[in-house]
């Protein structure tokens, strides 16, 4: 049973995804800013590919693992130019009948936390 | 300042938040922050005091349940590291509370959040305008075993030591358990936790210049601490000193880099301009990611911004105070 759920926790992130949804300190940003052209892609073997670059936890590629396969709170990248490794809360709930994917991160003054909600591209 | 500033909830609002909880589909426990007693100003590095009112409606039994009080106040507080808050519950007993460690998640965060980022997720700054604000939370040291019918009045005294700057802006105060957190679905949104925000609150005879969390300044940057790889909001009144600028408006900035050069993006494009903010007379703001605004490349970093807003043609220029001076954000995290 475990393989089973390991493997549909993967699968379900794996795919090109696309920002819905960003907040800065609890604040909605998503219409003040250009968010529309960022994808993110989780492919099968483990590894991630960044489009367009904007405030995110990564960029361009690397790799990415999940804490728990089954339960997976937290999403660990790494990137294959600097080697740089850095985490995020992670949660992927199903809203409105869609798999939401929220990340949630850094990316200036630590003290500045941004949430990032990621729809599947083709949504 | 010995004159108390009662903040009384509303009666209206109360019977409202009853009725929702009489009509919960569930048993649930409702929470509620009845009012807090609080001086308008202090002097910075006084102790600030606080004592907050609150009671539960239980209608379900619940092991191991502790209460949470959250409050808002400026980062430069460091308000974690001195607030105090002790605590008397007729029939419950009495005790402190305790910051929640670092790696505990709010129930119902909807994000797997620890306590302080979900709040600011959930409530962020409240109704103060300038982004240098923490929600810092505590909870019972102790945990209660809650009987259905159990309804404990809380009376919480909050004492935090002021930070050393002159600001003024408005108080958060949060309440909930540590079992329902942010739940919204039980109860209706809402029932199951509560905020409060004080009026107007001052520190002075401090440090610095008077930093107003409450009133609109002619502009402001969000967040106030920041660096240039943050996503920023420039705000910009128009109506705070009337000037010469209609609704067309359009920011021309300089970036001062790490190493001594300048870029400068000045034109009047869609790029550049602003946007009218929706339900705030007068206020326009663009949002700008710096990194790329400016064309930066991997290693160059700024160290300040000065800027002006223009008209479309650029022969209307206003800075500070509607002089020729710039304003000036110094990119900075402590």
């Amino acid at each position: 049973m475990e393989e089973i759920a390991a493997v549909e926790s993967i699968k379900q992130i794996q795919g090109s995804w696309r920002i819905s949804k960003a907040t800065r300190n609890g604040t909605d940003i998503t219409e003040k800013f250009d968010f529309s052209p960022f994808r993110i892609t989780f492919n099968e073997n483990g590894s991630y590919k960044v489009q367009y670059p904007l405030p995110f936890i990564v960029s361009g590629e690397g790799e990415y693992t999940l804490d728990d396969p089954n339960y997976p709170f937290q999403i660990k990248f790494k990137e294959a130019q600097s080697n740089k490794e850095v985490s995020s809360s992670f949660d992927y709930p199903i809203v409105e009948g869609s798999r939401n994917l929220y990340l949630t991160f850094s990316v200036g003054c630590t003290a500045n936390t941004y949430i990032y909600t990621l729809i599947k591209n083709n949504q | 300042m010995n004159s108390k500033n009662n903040l009384r909830k509303k009666g209206l609002v109360l019977f409202k938040t009853a009725v929702l909880c009489l009509l919960a589909v569930v048993l649930v426990r409702c929470v509620f922050l009845d009012s807090v007693d609080q001086p308008a100003s202090i002097k910075a590095g006084e102790v600030f005091h606080a004592t907050l009112h609150a009671h539960v409606t239980a209608a379900e039994a619940r092991p191991n349940v502790r209460f949470v009080i959250g409050v808002l106040v400026p980062r430069s507080w460091k308000a974690a590291q001195s607030m105090q808050i002790s605590y008397t519950a007729e029939s419950f007993g009495s005790g402190e509370f305790e910051k929640i460690p670092t790696g505990v998640k709010a129930p119902n965060s909807g994000n797997n959040l620890d306590w302080a980022p979900a709040l600011l997720n959930k409530f962020g700054i409240g109704p103060n305008l300038i982004d240098d604000m923490e929600w810092v939370v505590f909870w019972t040291k102790e945990q209660y075993n809650v009987q259905n019918g159990d309804n404990p009045v809380i009376e919480a005294s909050i004492s935090i030591k002021s930070g050393p700057e002159n600001v003024k802006f408005k108080f958060g105060y949060f309440v909930a358990s540590s079992e329902d957190g942010l739940n919204d679905f039980l109860g209706g949104p809402g029932a199951l936790y509560k905020t409060l925000y004080s009026d107007c609150f001052e520190v002075s005879d401090g440090e610095g210049d008077l930093l107003d969390f409450c009133n609109p300044p002619q502009t402001f940057v969000d967040p106030y601490r920041s660096t240039d790889n943050d996503i920023l909001t420039l705000t910009y009144d128009r109506d705070i000193l009337p000037g010469p600028l209609n609704e067309e408006i359009y920011l021309c900035a300089k970036a001062e880099l790490s190493d001594g050069a300048f870029k400068e993006v000045c034109e009047a494009t869609s790029k550049q301009q602003l946007t009218k903010v929706d339900g705030a007379k007068g206020r326009f703001e663009i949002t700008l990611w710096p990194r790329q605004y400016f064309e930066l490349q991997a290693g160059q970093t700024i160290e300040r911004l000065s800027y002006y807003f223009t008209d479309q043609t650029g022969s209307i220029k206003v800075g500070y105070a509607n002089t020729e001076e710039p304003f000036v954000y110094t990119f900075r995290c402590d």
